[in-house]
């Protein structure tokens, strides 16, 4: 729960760790799961969510405070579209370096209830600096957990990093497929909860 | 003769499934009820929506966005189809109130978007292949929601340390389902 006394920093540090949406609410686990085969690939998410986040949260939060009303769901799901086709366009160099899947994904992001989450509960409630704080928050904790996830994928799967060779025969060549996104998103949960959940 | 038409239905339910291919299993499980007769009627819905949905993507691109070469409108069209197919569902299926209360599946109809993207990335070779393989689609999710609920209401009242309990556990399980599927798909290649 968000307190009006919670500083930007507060709000800030809290999105990123103790209710990182991932591990603490299970949004973009589909990200976790599936987009995290390389670590390019989890930049490249992580980096379109964040913006994503950014982006509905200063609707949000402009349009909060200019009109006093909450931006309705759907108007943001088609900017939000309308956002990505248009990043599409100059990023289709970078489709071609990265997985198959990441097409389909990046697609998905505009109907994925994670780059929603905030600007629906609170940045139409808030200030503009306070909902950007809040958002990148969020998307900087999303994306640390995709690179998380993708530096063991990458290392253990493939044997490599960031294009060098760390091990040269991939010590458990299963963590390249799609079980090893579900087993470690399944293991970070696990560490969470023993940190953080089973705290309070 | 219907060694293709076969062939179709099962890349749809093994191979091309987001379930599998874009390994949504958790995801999927998230929208779900644990009670196995809701999971049912939430997967039955599901798999309607999907199979509407996808037909109806699967026309925008080939008789609109393809010929008209509007790639960069096509994501935004997708999603302003949703609102209209929720709301054809909501009065189609007013008769039967517990399909129409699971409306939209998950978040945005999120499961029937992914199968048509990947329908939409991993065209068949025409409109008959599609539908099968739509239909095999929408017929592994049915069948991997019931199971999933299934699993997750076996998880929920099993004997766990406390930090496995609930997600960590279940998708442990998901990873073994995602297995099981492999295999399958690796007996019919």
């Amino acid at each position: 729960m968000r307190l009006p006394s919670e500083s930007k920093q507060q709000l800030f540090l809290k999105n990123l760790w103790s209710e990182n949406p991932v591990m603490f609410s299970g949004l973009g686990m589909f990200l976790a799961v599936a987009g995290t085969a390389t670590m390019d690939q989890a930049f490249f998410l992580g980096a379109i969510v964040l913006l994503l986040l950014l982006f509905n949260s200063l609707v949000s939060s402009a349009v909060g405070e200019l009109f006093q009303k909450k931006v309705p769901l759907w108007p943001q799901v088609i900017l939000s579209s309308i956002l990505l086709s248009g990043l599409a366009v100059f990023l289709s160099g970078a489709f071609a370096s990265l997985p198959d899947n990441t097409r389909i994904l990046y697609a998905l992001l505009a109907a994925s209830p994670l780059v929603y989450s905030r600007s629906q509960l609170l940045s139409y409630n808030t200030t503009i600096d306070r909902a950007l704080f809040d958002a990148a928050g969020t998307g900087v904790g999303t994306l640390a957990v995709l690179l998380a996830i993708a530096l063991v994928r990458e290392m253990i799967g493939q044997g490599r990093l960031a294009g060098f060779s760390v091990f040269p025969p991939a010590p458990w060549p299963l963590l390249n497929t799609l079980f090893g996104g579900i087993l470690l998103t399944g293991i970070l949960l696990t560490i969470f909860n023993l940190l953080v959940k089973n705290k309070k | 003769m219907t060694a293709p038409l076969a062939l179709s239905f099962l890349t749809g339910l093994l191979a091309l499934n987001p379930w599998i291919s874009l390994g949504l299993i958790p995801t999927a499980a998230q929208g779900a009820s644990l009670n196995h007769r809701q999971a049912f009627y939430y997967g039955l819905l599901g798999a309607f929506t999907m199979l509407l949905y996808g037909l109806l993507a699967w026309l925008l691109h080939f008789q609109i966005i393809a010929p008209l070469r509007m790639a960069v409108f096509e994501l935004p069209l997708l999603l302003l189809m949703m609102p209209g197919i929720n709301w054809a569902l909501a009065r189609l299926l007013k008769p039967w109130p517990r399909l129409e209360q699971n409306l939209p599946v998950f978040h945005l109809n999120f499961p029937a978007l992914a199968a048509a993207l990947v329908l939409l990335h991993n065209p068949p070779a025409t409109f008959g292949l599609m539908a099968l393989t739509l239909l095999g689609m929408s017929a592994s999710f049915l069948a991997s929601l019931v199971l999933v609920s299934h699993l997750r209401a076996r998880l929920e009242t099993g004997l766990f340390h406390k930090p496995l309990k609930g997600w960590p556990s279940f998708l442990l399980a998901s990873g073994i389902l995602w297995i099981a599927f492999q295999g399958l798909l690796m007996l019919v290649r």
